[in-house]
């Protein structure tokens, strides 16, 4: 990826690329605050539901400013680490949160042989026969430990079991 | 009931066959937690926390705390035979026992890490033995204002002492009492955080988010990293050490138990802290500190005492106050309290069986690690050439069982794989996710104690200062983020200083 955005300085770049991450808590700071204000806030005698989360918001909002201060006074200070330019990260992340969304709508048993065939694959890079065969055989038997001997209750989802 | 009348009760409750199985189980999958890099203790203890929910509450904390300590010992093993620490508190075991693995000692560093962790073990449940229970009574005097600024002061110097940026630490601690505010407030009965969402009522669920937080998250950055081991085998025969090795080792592994102990009890990354301080204490005191790094057997035997010796130091806090110290006690706790007990003064009086119960298992299961960890040392190390490519898949599916299989809510897997992308940035980004862990637990009893220790003084917070107890713990928070204030300031004026001093033009003398 290129570290300079087009038009955009070197220096000026790390600064805004610094200032993302304190950027971010910043407005999560924001958010919180504005939550809760949104029950009643009570008073010092009887502080009421907003009381302290409305005290950890300016709290975490303050913390924010001060990191975002330290990071455009030295950008290198508040650098994150490196993106390895690499996508099994991102593929992995995709595979669970299919995962996730199928689990209750597919059931266990199909949902983690789906799962267990692309993650063996993806990072193994293993041929698809063999990613299947394994996926089948790993999903049926944690199926048989979880479901059958540990009896918890799994989702069945399309298939009868 | 005295400390040696519960110690034989305490007997009676691990000896059975159930939970000495339990025990066996908890250090084994604890060496092997301990053994494979990535997953540490809190990942371990996390993603296996859902297999107790059937237990009985004294067999489900005997496997976690096996489990606990149980990596302590498995970490040591990738240290020296493959110099991978297994979790962060072997990285100092590293150093020396690596190197004496070259020289063709594996043998003797695996023996006096074993033998250290074992001393240092049941040393420290000795300290856990006679401590805990006096300061159970001591903290039964303990009102709201007292119990908040304990955890003020827990909270503070967990930033303190954490492995990073305490300003980074803190705003970890606030992000997951925030986490901890979603739900009922049930003082009130408002609803917070919740955009109408009734599956979150209950709160966010603490399993979902740890497993994303330690389970997920670990795996996206392990994924990253593509590490083929280079195993050195050590031989069987050559693996008893010297009468010369445990002449050098035995003060290293009394004073690393000493470290490691009290080091323990105090809040943060006490198992990393306390083998730094070990290493130090032996090289200071050792007559050839020069030697230390090449293979000096001082150097293994300290750190793995002391990080052996912090778990039962960690338990204090966590037993007698009810307030965990440290992100895989806090998770231990949660496991109690799903089972309906609650850690704290009266746990002694009211749970006997889980309390003596587990300090004897403690005395156990170091044994028994005493036992497998030596003649098992081939197999443990063969954990290490299972490919990633069948071992992550495998743990992503136990978080998937683990965390449905609580409430059977797809909203918690939600949760969990939202966690573990933001654990994955959050690393990405320098912060340590691990305070969020221990946050969510201390959230809602903070909130509780400060609203009530307000509602007894009518709304004024002097009530936290004109009580001797909380005065002097909210003194003790101020003074150590002075510390780090002063610290800081000063860092960064010698920092200037040496830029400028770079920045000025050297000088020629006109004679050259």
């Amino acid at each position: 990826m290129s570290s300079v955005v087009a038009g955009m300085s070197p220096s000026a770049f790390e600064r805004v690329k610094a200032g993302s991450v304190p950027g971010g808590f910043l407005l999560l700071a924001t958010w919180i605050c504005f939550e809760a204000l949104q029950v009643p806030l009570g008073s010092f005698r009887m502080p009421g539901a907003g009381f302290f989360p409305l005290a950890l918001g300016l709290a975490l909002g303050m913390f924010a400013v001060m990191l975002l201060g330290m990071s455009l006074l030295s950008p290198a200070s508040g650098s994150t680490d490196a993106w390895p330019d690499r996508r099994d990260g991102v593929y992995l992340v995709a595979s669970v949160v299919a995962a996730v969304w199928l689990f209750e709508r597919a059931g266990f048993l199909l949902t983690m042989a789906l799962f267990l065939a692309l993650t063996t694959r993806l990072l193994g890079k293993i041929n698809w026969l063999t990613a299947v065969v394994l996926a089948l055989v790993g999903s049926v038997a944690a199926y048989v430990v979880f479901s059958r001997v540990l009896l918890i209750a799994l989702p069945s989802g399309i298939l009868p079991f | 009931m005295g400390a040696i009348e519960g110690l034989l009760y305490g007997f009676s409750v691990c000896l059975t066959p159930t939970n000495l199985l339990y025990c066996a189980l908890g250090v084994l999958l604890g060496t092997i937690v301990g053994v494979l890099p990535g997953i540490g203790p809190l990942g371990g203890i996390t993603i296996l926390l859902p297999t107790t929910f059937g237990m009985e509450p004294v067999s489900a904390i005997i496997m976690l705390a096996g489990i606990y300590y149980g990596a302590m010992y498995g970490g040591s093993t990738t240290s020296i035979l493959v110099n991978i620490p297994g979790e962060a508190a072997s990285v100092v075991t590293c150093f020396d026992g690596y190197q004496m693995a070259r020289q063709g000692r594996a043998g003797p560093a695996l023996s006096i890490a074993a033998a250290g962790s074992y001393i240092a073990g049941t040393l420290s449940v000795l300290g856990l033995m006679l401590l805990a229970p006096a300061l159970a009574g001591f903290a039964l005097k303990f009102g709201p204002p007292e119990q908040f600024s304990l955890m003020v002061l827990g909270l503070v110097i967990l930033a303190y002492m954490g492995t990073g940026s305490v300003l980074k630490a803190l705003m970890m601690i606030v992000l997951g009492l925030s986490v901890a505010m979603v739900g009922i407030d049930h003082l009130s009965g408002f609803t917070r955080f919740t955009h109408g969402r009734v599956e979150l009522g209950d709160g966010i669920s603490f399993l979902a988010v740890a497993m994303g937080l330690f389970g997920v998250a670990e795996i996206l950055v392990n994924v990253e990293r593509t590490v083929v081991p280079e195993v050195i085998k050590p031989k069987l025969s050559k693996l008893l050490p010297t009468r010369e090795d445990w002449k050098r080792s035995l003060g290293p592994i009394i004073r690393g138990s000493g470290v490691g102990f009290f080091i323990g009890i105090l809040p943060g990354a006490a198992h990393i802290i306390s083998t730094f301080v070990s290493y130090a204490m032996e090289k200071r005191l050792s007559k050839h500190p020069e030697e230390f790094g090449s293979g000096r057997i001082e150097g293994v035997a300290g750190p793995e005492a002391a990080n052996n010796a912090a778990t039962g130091g960690a338990m204090i806090p966590f037993l007698a106050l009810g307030i965990p110290s440290a992100p895989a006690t806090a998770t231990m706790m949660v496991a109690l309290l799903i089972h309906g007990v609650k850690p704290g003064p009266v746990l002694m009086e009211q749970h006997p069986e889980v309390f003596w119960g587990l300090v004897a298992s403690m005395y156990v299961g170091n044994l028994m690690l005493l036992i497998l960890n030596l003649p098992l040392v081939g197999l443990f190390i063969n954990l290490l050439r299972v490919p990633q490519h069948f071992l992550f898949p495998g743990i992503l599916l136990v978080c998937f069982v683990g965390v449905y299989s609580v409430n059977l809510s797809g909203t918690d897997l939600w949760i969990m794989a939202i966690s573990g992308v933001v654990g994955y940035l959050l690393r990405k980004a320098r912060f340590d996710p691990a305070p969020i862990v221990l946050a969510m637990v201390l959230g809602p009893m903070m909130e509780q104690a400060l609203r009530q220790g307000l509602m007894m003084s009518r709304g004024e917070f002097g009530i936290f200062l004109s009580r001797p107890i909380s005065a002097t713990m909210l003194a003790a928070a101020v003074l150590f983020l002075g510390f780090h204030l002063v610290a800081s300031l000063r860092h960064a004026q010698a920092r200037r200083g040496a830029k400028r001093a770079e920045s000025i033009p050297v000088e020629r003398p006109a004679s050259l």
